[in-house]
């Protein structure tokens, strides 16, 4: 424990790999029956840059709402994303688009049974301890 | 620029209110407010992973910049996972799964037991964790380079029933997160109204001081910190 009053700084530079968590979220995308998971993850992520809520979004890109849903939900292919959302991610510097372009090819190619990742989708609540979280959700498939 | 800081204390009042829209926006299914989360409060998660690090004495690891962008970015997986069980009225979400980021990171790293970090100048106390998992990270959390808290909760769990240990001893662990009301979030885990937390805390730092003051096994306690008036 820190003492009252002690002088320090608390935040360090960020370190996060969000490339990776874009994987991951595309993963559960993915066993949750999405039709381009990878797609979603990134226009999400690349939303995310802004810190826009979907109406400002699409009032700022000149898009639809319902159209920024639907991709985000997964109903656009990578290849077919608006061009704002590879431009956010470019200019953010911090997502490898290769490697995501990777993953929705690798996606597209193997069935969802196949991927060999064990993936634990579910709801959380709230364990006996704080920070333990007891998962009430359903193993994703092997 | 350094901070005057006790635990979360500094934080923004803003600072709250922003994580509290985002968090309800994410549990609401609003994914890009998880990427928001993490942009404008990263460097708070890696300053903890940091820590949880640091505390493990793997210097090998913080060295290591791949490893830690690794570790940052499973404690924002946990977080992201546990985000439908946080409450405004506790910790910010990184304090609050401390122990579920410190479990991530353990498991990630293969944490080992260190009697001594080289030349920090620090001994170790002679207690070590060992048995339960959960119970190990909490009292390795509390412990604050004292090895005569290990005596009082082993004490404290010998003399109380486990609910309401359990309850002591989170209430002494969301109080050193910084929790304002530790009361409230212990009351909300274990389903006990928040006057009764109260109760059963100070009643058992009550029967405390009495095994200590009747006790000659229990001297070393007399003055202890948490038994003081």
């Amino acid at each position: 424990m820190r003492a009252v009053g002690s002088v320090e700084v608390d935040q360090t530079e960020s370190d996060v790999d969000l490339t990776f968590l874009c994987l991951r979220m595309a993963e559960g995308f993915r066993h949750r029956g999405a039709a381009h998971p990878v797609a979603a993850a990134v226009a999400l992520a690349a939303r995310g840059t802004t810190g826009l809520d979907r109406a400002a979004f699409a009032e700022r890109f000149g898009r639809k709402e319902d159209g920024v849903e639907a991709v985000e939900a997964g109903a656009v292919a990578f290849e077919e994303l608006p061009g704002e959302v590879g431009d956010l991610l470019e200019a953010s510097g911090r997502f490898d688009l290769l490697q995501l372009a990777d993953l929705d090819r690798a996606f597209r190619r193997t069935p969802v049974d196949a991927v060999v990742d064990l993936h634990v989708e579910g709801i959380w609540i709230q364990g006996r301890l704080a920070g333990m979280a007891a998962c009430v959700g359903v193993p994703a498939r092997l | 620029m350094a901070k005057i800081t006790h635990a979360e204390g500094n934080l923004r009042i803003d600072d709250k209110e922003r994580v509290t829209e985002l968090m309800a926006r994410i549990v609401d299914g609003d994914e890009a407010a998880f990427f928001m989360l993490v942009g404008e409060f990263d460097s708070r998660v890696a300053y903890n992973v940091r820590q949880i690090v640091t505390d493990m004495g793997r210097r090998d690891i913080l060295a290591d910049e791949d490893e830690m962008s690794g570790l940052v970015t499973e404690a924002w997986l946990v977080i992201r996972e546990r985000a439908g069980g946080w409450s405004p009225d506790g910790a910010m979400p990184w304090r609050w799964a401390h122990l579920a980021i410190r479990h991530r990171v353990s498991e990630a790293i293969g944490h080992r037991t260190t009697p001594l970090m080289e030349d920090d100048g620090v001994e170790e106390a002679a207690w070590s964790p060992t048995g339960d998992d959960e119970e190990a990270l909490i009292l390795t959390r509390l412990r604050c380079g004292d090895p005569r808290l290990a005596l009082m909760l082993t004490t404290l769990k010998a003399n109380l029933s486990e609910r309401d240990y359990l309850i002591v001893v989170e209430y002494l662990q969301q109080q050193s997160f910084g929790d304002p009301s530790p009361s409230h979030t212990v009351g909300r885990l274990y389903g006990v109204k928040p006057d009764n937390v109260r109760q059963i805390y100070h009643r058992a730092r009550k029967r405390m001081r009495k095994l200590v003051a009747d006790d000659p096994e229990l001297e070393s306690l007399r003055g202890f910190w948490w038994l003081a008036a």
